[in-house]
């Protein structure tokens, strides 16, 4: 009959009942339980029988499970309600030690969400794993250069050759994109042109219209929703024509999904391949020695496929295609899809971020983390004196060890709890500002994904129990005897304690914060300020549609017509843009013939003038005159030394062939900034005869009345190019917008940084304030005995000095180090001096005296009557 | 909850255990309620019932010596207490006053 029971009763029924009830409870409960299931039995038969009992089991939990709740939560409105007490009691302490973690939870809190967002890139692929991008490396003597892109004929080629690939799909990239719908035109930024299996590797989907089959097909393209509201509004947009850059119509086939912002495969408009002409792209298709960025290939492997196998046939690939020099040059291989978005070496889209900058916000977290910590148990170990008392009523009245533990423990993790609800507060109020403060289309939420409650319950366990844990064990340690018979002074002092150890990390974690800001800020100053090699003020930069040679000679004489224009430049781009070619020149030196891999900008005779780039020797190029075969090149200080030439006046006239031009150096430029200041200042060449690839008119206008020369210069251009879109930039403003996602990132890390200090000091102070409240008698007898303010306040900062210098000596060859290799990402940088030191040490010793100073100085001053008969 | 009132449920159980004197317990006072009240409580809300009671000091419960009737396992005795047989009488007064006229009214 027993066996029978056993076998009767559901499992997970018992279970439940036994989890929600104590344990004698649960097993009177079960009993009752089947004794009437006995009587039953017999009147009800088996199988009626057990129905009941389910039904008893199913009618039964819930209630229990109700009651049980009500309790906890009654239990939990009376911790509170102690919690609340203890917070009206000692309000200081609490608002400091609340706050605090408050404070600090909010700036982790923000971390946390940046790191997750940042760390969800393209994750949201259903095949994310499998797709990877075709990477290609170019070796060359004196750099190596890696990009996304290949040739032109590159997809189709890899299709044929590679057939265990389950996807693949040409992609080719435009960043600035000129629409013309009806007679309107709008300026578009990225649009992506591509095959039908683009749409098959990557989740985006085609909301209305057609197939995406029609991605086969030419001139067939999809708009994002909002692209489709814009030009069309609510009506539908399929079958619509619309014209991009004057040259190719476009039928709209249907409206696809906005990719997300933590994508960095973005587009707002996605158009077939096929589309493409060579007018409109600028280079012949079939091309085997052209490589773009803008043309990229994308493949999806077959589950499970390592990319080593690929790369491996990529091997021979290449040399069936490439020509010879090219063969020993570059190679191909696979880069992960999902590690696009950390890749420094490629910045495609534009939007990259480090895996470097992700670890030091991690650590930025960590250690506000830390410092918010150590504040809550330095504060509860320090008024753990003051419950002395508290601890030894309880253990008198029977209380054992583990139960005080349990009740301070408990009280930390509420004092965790209620912060956490703070710092949610303070994180959702300024997540909005963070947002508008990153830009670039990143959009934080608070409960985005499920991962923040899981990381808040983390947070509230591993604080809450790591605060709590030390107070608990200090306080629980507590001898009854002794601490209901004395009051209780501190307890014996070890050479140094475990507290002044604690408020020493704190103060090596901001001594090294404090040493980063400054470090971080004298840098990022010096980038903005460094003589770039030419003149950036008053230039404004005017896109060229198409550089035909008449109508840029009809726009130049208008716009120098007016007297506050002074000077008029056409070239490929301004100085520092990106906007360059890179190519090889040959040319002898010593006898031998050599090879370097340059950079070259094409431009006219008026560049140099216009941007006030210093010549060291030689002439000006004249204006090219079309059929001229004898090519002039200016060369910076760089390309000199490279071809073995000290001075700048014996490389005049020396012979030199860019590609296959053949010329010679006609003079020699200062070295000026091509590039970020992360980059060295490379070989570079000026040439005037590349006509054909200048984009960009460069106005050197005078600083009075600018509104109306500007004015002027868009009416002048639209008179010259009907049809295109004016394009405008000053180009100090596009100097400033090239370090600006970086300065972003370093200003929120500095903001961060402050926090983390800010809550140091505060937890400084609150300890000091104790410390101070606790020596009042000592204090009160030092004075009557005749000891000074100043006495005092050496003896009481006396014990932290020593904490501060140890932690100085600590914090700076360890700041010194990780900040050295900070800078070592920039070509120029600063020079780490004393000073940073000496400023940083001050600032520091500062923050300590300023918080330690006013409860110093308030117990130093008072007055021994009234400190003496206190208590 | 009031200490001064019992709803109807509450007044049945406490019946039923004024009723069962010497042995309620789960199993009796559900079976009890089921014959003369109608009533068809899950173990569980009776179970949450008791507790509730007992909490405002209506009830207390005792526990049985093992006897041989369920395989040696002890059973959980409830009883009135003082305060519960107040409150039982309170109810009947106000029952009492409440019925007085029902039976001088016709339908």
């Amino acid at each position: 009959m027993k066996n029978k029971k056993k076998i009767l009763f559901p499992r997970l029924g018992k279970w439940l009942i036994k989890s929600f009830l104590p344990f004698y409870e649960s097993e009177y409960f079960l009993n009752d339980l089947e004794e009437a299931y006995l009587n039953r039995v017999k009147e009800m038969g088996r199988g009626r029988v057990f129905i009941w009992l389910i039904a008893q089991l199913g009618f039964s939990i819930p209630p229990i499970i109700i009651d049980n709740i009500r309790w906890s939560l009654i239990m939990f409105k009376n911790y509170l309600k102690v919690l609340g007490r203890n917070i009206r009691r000692n309000k200081i302490y609490s608002f400091i030690n609340i706050g605090g973690l408050a404070v600090g939870l909010a700036g982790v809190i923000l971390i946390y969400l940046f790191i997750d967002y940042e760390l969800s890139f393209d994750k949201y692929h259903e095949n994310a794993e499998e797709i990877f991008f075709v990477m290609s490396k170019e070796e060359h003597p004196s750099n190596t250069n890696y990009t996304l892109g290949t040739q032109f004929p590159f997809t189709e080629a890899m299709r044929t050759d590679f057939p265990q690939l389950v996807k693949i799909a040409q992609v080719y990239f435009q960043e600035e994109v000129q629409v013309k719908v009806g007679n309107e035109l709008y300026p578009e930024n990225n649009i992506v042109f591509t095959e039908p299996d683009y749409l098959d590797m990557l989740d985006y989907k085609i909301l209305t219209g057609n197939s995406k089959e029609t991605l086969d097909a030419p001139n067939s393209i999809y708009l994002t929703e909002d692209l489709a509201k814009k030009y069309f509004g609510s009506k539908s947009p399929v079958g619509e024509i619309i014209t991009l850059n004057n040259t190719i119509d476009m039928k709209v086939q249907g409206i696809i999904s906005t990719p997300p912002s933590n994508s960095n495969i973005r587009f707002t408009m996605l158009g077939s391949i096929k589309s493409l002409i060579e007018d409109y792209v600028g280079f012949p298709f079939n091309d085997w020695n052209l490589t773009t960025t803008a043309n990229t290939t994308l493949v999806m492997l077959p589950n499970g496929m390592n990319p080593v196998e690929i790369n491996k046939g990529l091997v021979p690939f290449a040399e069936k295609y490439l020509s010879e020099r090219d063969r020993e040059i570059q190679t191909y291989s696979l880069l992960p899809l999902l590690d696009l978005h950390y890749d420094t070496r490629f910045q495609y889209a534009n939007y990259t971020t480090s895996m470097d900058t992700i670890y030091t916000f991690a650590l930025i977290g960590l250690l506000i983390l830390a410092i918010a910590s150590i504040n809550f148990v330095n504060l509860s170990t320090a008024q753990a004196v003051k419950r002395a008392k508290e601890v030894g009523v309880r253990k008198v009245l029977g209380a054992n060890r583990a139960q005080l533990i349990r009740q301070y423990l408990s009280e930390s993790l509420n004092y965790t709890f209620v912060a956490i609800i703070l710092a949610l507060i303070i994180a959702g109020v300024s997540i909005g500002k963070l947002n508008d403060f990153f830009g670039n289309g990143i959009k934080l939420e608070l409960f985005g994904n499920f991962n923040i409650i899981i990381f808040l319950v983390v947070v509230f366990f591993l604080v809450g129990l790591l605060t709590g844990i030390y107070p608990a064990m200090v306080l629980s340690r507590f001898d009854p005897a002794r601490t209901l018979k004395t009051t209780l002074s501190s307890t014996k002092r070890r050479f140094i304690s475990l507290r002044d150890s604690l408020v020493g990390i704190q103060f090596v974690i901001a001594q090294a914060l404090l040493i980063a800001v400054i470090v971080i800020a004298s840098q990022m100053d010096m980038i903005k300020n460094k003589d770039l090699g030419f003149n950036k003020e008053s230039i404004i930069n005017v896109s060229l549609p198409e550089p035909d040679q008449s109508k840029m000679d009809v726009l130049k004489n208008k716009l120098l017509s007016n007297h506050n224009i002074q000077g008029v430049s056409y070239s490929l781009g301004p100085p520092t843009s990106g906007a360059i070619m890179q190519t090889y020149c040959s040319f002898d030196s010593e006898g031998e013939q050599k090879r370097e891999f340059v950079q070259a900008i094409p431009t006219d005779e008026n560049y140099l003038n216009l941007y006030g780039i210093k010549m060291l020797a030689g002439d000006n190029y004249r204006r090219y005159v079309d059929g001229d075969t004898l090519y002039k090149y200016i060369i910076n200080e760089t390309m000199m030394k490279k071809m073995g030439i000290i001075d700048p006046n014996e490389a005049i006239g020396k012979p030199l062939a860019v590609s296959r031009f053949r010329g010679d150096v006609m003079g020699v430029v200062n070295d000026f900034h091509l590039r970020s200041l992360h980059e060295v200042i490379p070989p570079t060449i000026l040439t005037n005869f590349i006509v054909s690839f200048f984009r960009t008119t460069n106005i050197k206008i005078s600083p009075h009345n600018v509104p109306a020369t500007l004015d002027f210069v868009e009416s002048t251009f639209k008179d010259v190019f009907p049809g295109y879109i004016y394009d405008m930039q000053f180009y100090d403003e596009f100097l400033g917008e090239l370090y600006e996602a970086e300065e972003r990132i370093f200003t929120t890390i500095q903001v961060f940084t402050i926090l983390a200090i800010i809550i140091g000091c505060l937890g400084l102070f609150g300890l000091m304030s104790f410390i101070a409240v606790q020596k009042t008698k000592e204090i009160g007898i030092r004075k009557v005995l005749g000891a000074s303010v100043p006495n005092i306040l050496l003896h009481l900062s006396k014990q932290f000095s020593k904490v501060i210098i140890i932690s100085n000596l600590i914090a700076w060859p360890l700041a010194y180090y990780v900040m050295n290799k900070w800078l070592e990402n920039f070509a120029f940088k600063i020079e780490i001096g004393v000073l940073v030191f000496i400023i940083a040490g001050a600032a520091g010793l500062l923050i300590a005296a300023v918080s330690i100073g006013f409860q110093a100085v308030k117990a130093a001053m008072a007055n021994p009557v009234n400190s003496l008969h206190f208590e | 909850m009031s200490a001064k009132t019992v709803t109807r449920h509450e007044e049945h159980v406490l019946l039923a255990i004024l009723n069962l004197s010497d042995n309620a317990y789960l199993v009796t006072i559900q079976e009890f309620l089921e014959k003369n009240a109608k009533t068809n409580l899950s173990f569980g809300t009776l179970y949450v019932l008791l507790k509730r009671l007992e909490k405002v000091n209506y009830i207390q419960h005792s526990i049985g010596e093992a006897t041989s009737k369920r395989g040696g396992k002890a059973i959980k005795y409830y009883a009135l207490t003082k305060e519960g047989y107040k409150i039982l009488r309170e109810a009947a007064k106000i029952n009492e006053t409440m019925w007085y006229n029902f039976s001088n009214i016709s339908f």
